[in-house]
């Protein structure tokens, strides 16, 4: 009698629990299987953060700095290159460089609208106002201004042979295969800006406590560039048309796998 | 009341239905045989019957063309009312019909059930196993998506590569020399009429065979099977302990049944259906294709093993665990069937479980396949980039730029497919680096004339770098100068070196 009684009980309670878990998946929750509106493509992600951490910081670091290639998260340089410079460079790449092309038009993933929101994100992040203790601010590409490769050696022993001589600490920049990797852009990038991530100097301190001019960064690019490999000048300095020997082809192809 | 039985009465004179419930649902079982280990058969039946239901509504829809097939797919998905679960039942019903038709097939196996008399059973069984594979393989395939198509591609690989006639195999598997929308027709017919077909008529052969030979009873260790005296034990069983069939040894079955049906509802409920992923396009290398779970085991063991491997594993192996398995109701006709009795028995059958299961989860996680984002998202560690010199940094930088971080991993975070490079300069020289970008080798691509001399100068200058903390990079010994060959410029394809070292 009881053991009925006891079987009765648990059968309605169960009946109970049934009913209120179907009424739960019918009525309440959405279905934890239902398939999504489908995944967003890449195409559609357009937040800075993303897009830099996705794209960018596998060499330029995270958060723009401590990376491998050129610091974008410092004041001094988001103040010297143009937007229009920024958008290009990121655009175009820089053929012969480990810079791959990002544009879609270039054959790079990323559509012209990503391209605006990184642009904007870099500016609208890392740009500060910068102090420039009364020096010149120099120009980014240097245009209009001729070296002196010369008188970029003498700055060279004066200003840089304590870091970058033979034997040095930091190491030579002026080895034929580093100067085969870089652009003379890099070069005067590196001059103007430093790499403060990595302890070196800017231009208003480099030449000897003073800032350097103009005229110095580019007599400076031009000792570099001369001790550059003929070959690869070529193919480095300038988007001189027609350009293509083996370095820019291989690196080519290489921005391309980079972008499928 | 009397009419009504005179009718009933002579209907089954006509119909001659009592008999043939008393020779099947009501046929005498060993009623040992009414035990939780006797479940699965039942099981896998019942997922057969609601991949039959399921599969009919679902073929309302579906529409097996190429340009129609997915977005047949995408519209059960988005907008047919509760459509998505109706695919995700097809899906999580096909999982469980394997899975169930694996637990009985090793639970026949433990049994010795095999055994005389029951040999045909089980070679049927088998048959059924082969046609289920083939409907899972078909039907991954429906879904027309890029897994189908790498499905597609590798089972094609495979036929092209049996000796003499694989071409025309490949044609016939493909209806054609590539995959087109032909394939998708042919597959859609072997998935919807042939296969099912013969599943249904080996089912009937299978049942047939269990009624008539009856069910095996539950093995006594030490109990010898004589094909000159098991019959007449297995009568003395029946006579003794036999019990109907219906309703006293089905209870289990049902029960488990319930458990079956609400696993498969809640399992579709739970993580829905399958894909369909993206269309397929051979174009896109940047995709993560993989199988259904039941072939996972075989693209893990693909990605793995060597080259010469592949004709072994792929062929000969199964070709030999195929007549094995036929084979082995004659190979061990009698004898022992308690599996207490038989430590080879249950010891292989660990082991291939064991094989399967961890090929299988390789093939979830697929560490060998490169993280294609590695490259441009994962940065180099700033530890391995402080008190570098510029060509080094630069190193890095290319080492990132060719894409060498989408199979390596630096401090953690890249692919897995080779060596993390942590600390490659304690194995390798700086020539023996060359070496390996140039010429590659063990799965990983010859870069060749695809770097220049200075690209691997800097990216072998950054990697003599990569040794523990304890042992910090020395510049004075090791300055970071041309101190390569330079005619590695001149290098020739692997190919052509192997030629001009003869
Ligand atoms: C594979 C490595 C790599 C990736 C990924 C990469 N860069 Fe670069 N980037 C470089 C290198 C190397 C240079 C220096 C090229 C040269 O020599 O001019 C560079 C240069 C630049 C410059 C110009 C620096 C200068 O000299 O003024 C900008 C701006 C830049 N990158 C932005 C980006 C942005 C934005 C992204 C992400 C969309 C990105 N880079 C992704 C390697 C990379
Ligand atoms: C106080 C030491 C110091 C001085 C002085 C110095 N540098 Fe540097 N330089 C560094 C450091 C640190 C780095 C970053 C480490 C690295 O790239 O290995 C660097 C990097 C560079 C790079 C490579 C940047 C890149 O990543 O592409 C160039 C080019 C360069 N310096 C040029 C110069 C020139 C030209 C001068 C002289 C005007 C100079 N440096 C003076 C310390 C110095
Ligand atoms: C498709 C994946 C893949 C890519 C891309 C790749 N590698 Fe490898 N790499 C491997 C595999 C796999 C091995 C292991 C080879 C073996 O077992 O012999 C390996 C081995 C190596 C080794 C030897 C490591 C050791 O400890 O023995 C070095 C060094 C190396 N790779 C450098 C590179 C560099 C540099 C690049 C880029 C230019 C690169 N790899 C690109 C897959 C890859």
């Amino acid at each position: 009698m009881s053991k009925s009684r006891n079987s009765m009980q648990t059968r309605r309670r169960i009946s109970l629990f049934s009913s209120v878990l179907l009424l739960l998946c019918v009525a309440g929750c959405e279905p934890p299987g239902k398939p999504g509106a489908g995944e967003v493509s890449a195409e559609d992600v357009m937040d800075f953060p993303t897009l830099y951490a996705t794209n960018c910081q596998g060499c330029h670091g995270v958060d723009g700095k401590n990376g491998a290639a050129r610091i974008l998260n410092d004041p001094l340089y988001l103040t010297v290159i143009p937007k229009d410079q920024l958008q290009e460079t990121i655009e175009m790449g820089r053929p012969g460089t480990a810079m791959p092309a990002w544009a879609q038009s270039q054959g790079g993933p990323l559509t012209p609208k990503q391209v605006t929101a990184l642009v904007n994100g870099i500016e609208q992040n890392w740009a500060k106002p910068v102090n420039f203790h009364g020096a010149a601010v120099p120009s980014y590409s240097g245009e209009g201004v001729n070296g002196n490769a010369d008188n970029g050696r003498k700055l060279f022993g004066r200003d840089c042979f304590m870091c970058h001589g033979p034997g040095a600490r930091i190491g030579s920049v002026t080895d034929a295969s580093f100067l085969s990797l870089v652009t003379d852009q890099a070069l005067r990038t590196s001059i103007i800006v430093g790499r403060p991530d990595f302890g070196m100097p800017d231009y208003r301190v480099l030449g000897l406590g003073h800032a350097l001019s103009d005229q110095d960064i580019s007599d400076l690019v031009a000792y570099l560039a001369e001790k550059r490999p003929p070959a690869v000048t070529a193919a480095l300095v300038g988007p001189a048309p027609g350009a293509g020997n083996e370095g820019n082809k291989s690196t080519g192809s290489s921005s391309e796998r980079g972008t499928q | 009341m009397k009419t009504l039985r005179n009718m009933a009465v002579w209907l089954d004179e006509r119909l001659h239905l009592t008999a043939l419930w008393a020779s099947s649902a009501g046929h005498e079982v060993p009623a040992t045989s009414g035990s939780w280990w006797y479940v699965f058969g039942s099981a896998t039946l019942l997922c057969f019957i609601i991949q039959v239901i399921t599969g009919a509504c679902l073929a309302f829809v579906y529409i097996p063309s190429t340009s129609e097939a997915y977005t047949s797919l995408q519209y059960l998905n988005h907008v047919q009312f509760w459509g998505w679960y109706l695919r995700a039942i097809h899906y999580w019903g096909s999982n469980c019909m394997v899975a169930f038709m694996t637990c009985h097939m090793i639970q026949v196996f433990l049994f010795g059930a095999y055994k005389y008399p029951r040999e045909l059973t089980w070679i049927s069984g088998l048959f059924l196993l082969l046609c289920t594979l083939g409907m899972a393989f078909t039907g991954q395939v429906m879904r027309w998506d890029q897994d189908a198509y790498w499905g597609l591609s590798i089972g094609a690989s495979i036929m092209g590569r049996i000796p003499l006639i694989g071409g025309q195999l490949v044609h016939l598997l493909l209806a054609g020399p590539i995959i087109a929308g032909e394939t998708l027709s042919r597959f859609f017919t072997l998935h919807v009429f042939i296969i099912p077909g013969l599943i249904i008529a080996i089912i009937v052969m299978h049942l047939r065979l269990v009624l008539a030979k009856g069910i095996n009873e539950y093995p006594r260790p030490g109990y010898q099977v004589h094909r000159a005296t098991y019959d007449a034990d297995y009568a003395d069983i029946i006579r003794k302990e036999g019990v109907p069939f219906v309703p006293k040894a089905v209870d289990k079955d049902l029960i488990f049944s319930a458990f079956v049906i609400v696993l498969i509802l809640v399992l579709a409920l739970v993580f829905g259906p399958k894909g369909p992923k993206g269309i397929p396009d051979p174009a896109l290398v940047d995709t993560n294709p993989r199988p259904d779970f039941y072939f996972l085991s075989i693209f893990a063991a693909l990605a793995l093993l060597p080259d010469w491997m592949e004709m072994l594993v792929m062929f000969i192996a199964p070709a030999i665990g195929l007549l094995y398995l036929l084979a082995l109701p004659f190979i061990s006709n009698t004898g022992e069937k308690s599996a207490r009795r038989r430590p080879v028995a249950v010891l292989s059958v660990i082991l291939i479980v064991l094989v399967i299961v961890t090929l299988a989860w390789y093939g979830e996680t697929s560490p060998w396949s490169p993280d294609m984002v590695a490259w441009s998202g994962a940065a180099v560690p700033v530890k391995f980039l402080k008190g570098r010199t510029p060509l080094q940094m630069h190193g890095a930088t290319l080492l990132q730029n060719k894409q060498c971080r989408n199979c390596h991993s630096l401090g953690g975070e890249g692919g897995e497919r080779g060596p993390s490079l942590d600390a490659v300069a304690t194995r390798l020289t700086a020539d023996q680096m060359v070496r390996q970008i140039i010429q590659g080798g063990g799965n990983m691509p010859a870069y060749g004339k695809k770097v220049t001399p200075p690209e691997v100068d800097a990216m072998v200058s950054f990697m003599t770098t990569l040794r523990p903390e304890s042992t910090p990079p020395s510049r004075d010994s090791a300055p970071p100068m041309n101190k390569l060959p330079r005619d590695f410029a001149v290098v020739l394809p692997p190919a052509e070196q192997a030629d001009a070292k003869k």
